[in-house]
């Protein structure tokens, strides 16, 4: 009863208003510390050694402007079984892998936005593996709250702050491999045969359907092609996976690619082609799924060959650095086989 | 949702809730908080909710049937023949409805929580005794909370049979006590009398609750996401592999763990006390600066304090004023002199207290342990007290001197960080070799050749929790000399006030343990 009196007699004095005015001006001036803190704390170059996470991914900020005809998103799926130099090499396709390890699909909503600030993008690849991975409420909107406010997504950048800190934003670092994660290993998969045909349906999850939603919506308002494409994994692919994708792909009205289907039409050999018992696809398996990702790609969707245009002089230059160290894996491969 | 530190919970369920809770008018604010807490049970348990609801009603039928005989006991007084037997058959009556009561609830929770532990053990000991006989061993997902909610309910009939409260008739108002959405994970274990009118008032928000309460919650989480979530991976990594390191980080493992668990239930506990304020609930406290008491007895009177009071008036006084236990403390007296017979009499209630207190934290024999380990502590205490006494008289030290208090602190700190050393162990057997480790192989040469920081956190880590530490000690320090500070910021400059605000709430956001780079820390006191 007391209180309540107390709550009446504050009201009648008017004392709210100098509390929403006490109010007002510390939510202005906590906006106005993050903004100031999120300039600070943004990396002020794309490389490990400035902050940046996941700098492969994080390469394209660093492409020239409108460069990159086709982006694939999705995780580690995705990074270590596209390589945009075998898609180079074979058609010509400037294509940039920002495939990152453990992501989820808010996180690829993330990169895909991020793309889309510098670059135009004709198509855009999902490896589908990622729309399975857990999805919570909690991370969804932590991942939008990061987008707003850039200073809890680096927030931790008081530990490395430096002079170059409050400087711009300039980034540099290019990935010659294009985001792709060259991986040599083998470990082979006992399997023979892991696609057996079920009428099952995985559903995915609530606010990973939310964040698909976000990347059709982004790709269309982008004017880019959105693909989901499944590349192979024998051991976290089945088919109720595969229809719970293709039924997406109806949803949406997307083309959908399944190529643990395709069999020997791509030919992945499950004793050399892994990097760890079928899981991951090795540099091996990725030289077959690009492949054949460029024919394709090539043969359904219009995209520019831009092999000997000066622009693109780089992208050979780099094919070299790429064709040589898998020459190298290739000789190495083949001694131990002959030792 | 898994905590009460999380960003749904924080940013959009208790936003809604308070919202909505303004707009309403005051008969069908209860409703809406009662609406919310189930909504929040279901979001963290689903059909196990279903528990909760069966210990709620069965409650509300056993504390309507003890007030019944009670009614009946006291019209049968006004009649006349009422016989000194009648009475006796009610208050057996009585006892035997109270004693199906708390046997129902506590059998819930001892075969949900405890009837894997029983099982595995018995296989255990037939196996070892070479006996054929195999139980197979149960799994069952726990409701949260559960082991509150039930010591709640407990404590409920208990007032009821004792006649301190009336049985509640209205059972949405029990159900409100029962469920309250910040207790509902960790606490504090409110009695009826404290919480449940509060809860049923719909008092209005005010500016004070408002912003003393989001104060608290700001502090809790300065508490839990600085320090207590920083340091978990060092303590993830000390303990996980204790193989690997020596007696020194075995010690530091001890202190990191004490610090983090502190750090991390004191700090939700703020949370919680800071929701309850929001909505004009003053909730019990659960923490009274534990690392300033000179004993151990005064440990427990300030951590945990709800759990510690539930035991104290559920278990200790029942036993220790049972008429079996007085008798033997009557025949020792004659034997032992006063103060012996009090110890020993006081010691068989004070080892069911601990015991009971240990495997309420968990069923595992690290945990039992734990319990029997403070039991004994107190129990040395409470004997050598009066030698303590006789010699410090003897020897002209002054007991109240800064230097002794000083060394009792430092002493407490010591014992009860080695009994969170085996709380914290992975199994007893874990714990054990970890304390041998600590004692015989101890040495510095982990701090000197930078083990210390390959355990997961750097030397800013570490810098910026114990800064944080320090922070809060020297808010401990002052509310120990009674300063408020929040009473002071409230009647202050308001300058002076933002800044504070502005400065934790930034501090949490920079220093905090959280996104890209952490694992979320779920809450530890949610798995008891």
């Amino acid at each position: 009863m007391r209180r309540m009196n107390e709550a009446k007699n504050e009201a009648k004095k008017g004392r709210y208003w100098k509390y929403g005015w006490e109010a007002a001006v510390f939510l202005l001036l906590l906006a106005v510390s993050l903004y100031g803190l999120s300039l600070l704390f943004q990396p002020k170059n794309n490389r490990e050694d400035f902050g940046m996470g996941e700098m492969k991914a994080n390469g394209i900020l660093a492409e020239p402007e409108n460069t990159i005809d086709v982006i694939a998103l999705g995780d580690s799926e995705c990074a270590l079984a596209i390589s945009p130099m075998v898609m180079w090499r074979e058609a010509g396709i400037a294509a940039y892998n920002c495939g990152t390890a453990g992501e989820s699909l808010y996180e690829t909503y993330g990169y895909l936005r991020q793309a889309l600030q510098k670059q135009k993008p004709r198509l855009v690849i999902l490896e589908t593996n990622v729309i399975y991975k857990e999805c919570r409420l909690e991370d969804y909107l932590f991942s939008k709250l990061e987008r707003l406010i850039p200073a809890l997504r680096y927030h931790d950048r008081w530990k490395s702050l430096r002079a170059e800190d409050l400087g711009e934003v300039n980034y540099t670092w290019q990935d010659p491999y294009r985001g792709y994660m060259f991986y040599s290993e083998i470990v082979p998969a006992n399997v023979k045969e892991y696609m057996f045909p079920s009428p099952d349906v995985r559903r995915i999850a609530r606010w990973g359907k939310k964040s698909l939603d976000e990347i059709v919506n982004l790709c269309r308002e982008a004017g880019a092609q959105l693909v989901l494409v499944s590349t192979p994994s024998a051991l976290n692919w089945s088919y109720p996976n595969h229809n719970g994708i293709q039924a997406l792909a109806d949803e949406y009205g997307l083309t959908y690619v399944d190529m643990n289907l395709l069999g020997d039409e791509l030919g992945i050999d499950w004793k050399t082609d892994t990097k760890d018992q079928g899981d991951h696809m090795n540099c091996f398996g990725a030289e077959k799924v690009s492949r054949w990702l460029a024919g394709w790609l090539k043969g359904n969707f219009s995209l520019p060959d831009h092999r000997g245009e000066a622009a693109y002089s780089r992208w050979d230059e780099d094919l070299k650095t790429y064709q040589a160290e898998g020459e190298g894996v290739q000789k190495s491969a083949e001694k131990a086989e002959k030792g | 949702m898994t905590s009460y530190c999380s960003l749904v919970f924080l940013g959009i369920f208790l936003p809604a809730v308070l919202v909505s809770y303004m707009v309403l008018p005051r008969r069908l604010r209860p409703w809406l908080l009662l609406g919310a807490s189930y909504a929040l049970f279901w979001e963290m348990s689903g059909r196990l909710l279903v528990f909760l609801l069966f210990t709620t009603v069965s409650v509300y039928a056993i504390g309507l049937g003890l007030d019944f005989i009670r009614g009946k006991e006291k019209s049968g007084e006004e009649k006349k023949g009422y016989k000194k037997q009648d009475k006796k058959r009610y208050k057996k009556l009585r006892r035997a409805l109270l004693a199906l009561g708390v046997l129902l609830e506590l059998g819930i929770l001892a075969v949900l929580k405890y009837a894997p532990f029983f099982a595995a053990n018995v296989n255990q000991l037939s196996r070892f005794l070479h006996l054929p006989l195999t139980v197979s061993v149960p799994s069952f997902v726990l409701p949260i909370g559960i082991s509150f909610y039930t010591l709640q309910a407990v404590s409920y009939l208990t007032d009821v049979y004792r006649g301190t409260i009336p049985a509640e008739r209205l059972l949405p108002r029990l159900a409100l006590y029962m469920v309250f959405f910040p207790q509902i994970m960790e606490g504090p274990i409110c009695r009826y009398a404290q919480t449940a009118g509060q809860l049923w008032e719909g008092r209005p928000v005010t500016w004070r609750g408002l912003t003393f309460g989001l104060q608290r919650i700001g502090f809790g989480l300065l508490k839990k996401m600085v320090i207590a979530d920083r340091l978990n991976p060092a303590v993830k990594e000390i303990y996980g592999n204790y193989i690997s390191y020596d007696g020194g980080i075995m010690a530091l493992g001890m202190l990191l763990y004490t610090v983090q668990l502190y750090m991390e239930f004191s700090g939700t506990m703020d949370v919680v006390v800071g929701c309850g304020e929001i909505f004009g609930v003053n909730l019990p406290e659960n923490f009274r600066r534990p690392f300033l008491a000179r004993s151990i007895s005064q440990f427990w009177r300030r951590w945990h304090i709800t759990l510690g009071a539930w035991f104290k008036d559920y278990v200790f006084y029942p036993l220790t004023t049972s008429r079996r236990l007085s008798g033997l403390a009557r025949r020792l007296r004659k034997r032992f002199g006063s103060h012996g017979a009090a110890v020993l009499s006081s010691g068989i209630a004070l080892f069911a207290v601990w015991l009971g207190n240990g495997l309420w934290h968990g069923a595992g024999w690290n945990y039992i342990f734990f319990g029997l380990y403070h039991f004994a502590w107190i129990m040395f205490e409470n004997i050598t007290e009066p030698g303590v006494r006789r010699l410090t008289e003897r020897y002209g030290i002054n007991r109240e001197s800064l230097p002794y208090r000083g060394m009792q602190v430092v002493r407490t700190v010591l014992i009860v960080c080695v009994g969170e050393l085996f709380f914290r162990a992975e199994g007893l057997r874990a714990g054990l070799a970890m304390f041998g480790r600590m004692v015989t192989d101890f040495s510095l040469a982990s701090f000197r050749d930078g083990t210390v920081l390959r355990l997961g956190l750097d030397g800013k880590d570490f810098f910026i929790a114990a800064f944080a530490l320090a922070l809060v000690a020297a808010v401990h320090l002052l509310a120990e000399r009674g300063v408020n500070l929040r009473e002071r910021l409230a009647a202050g400059n308001a300058a002076v006030r933002l800044t504070a605000c502005l400065g934790l709430v930034l501090f949490v956001l920079v220093f905090g343990a959280y996104g890209a780079g952490y694992i979320p820390v779920d809450p530890i006191y949610a798995g008891f």
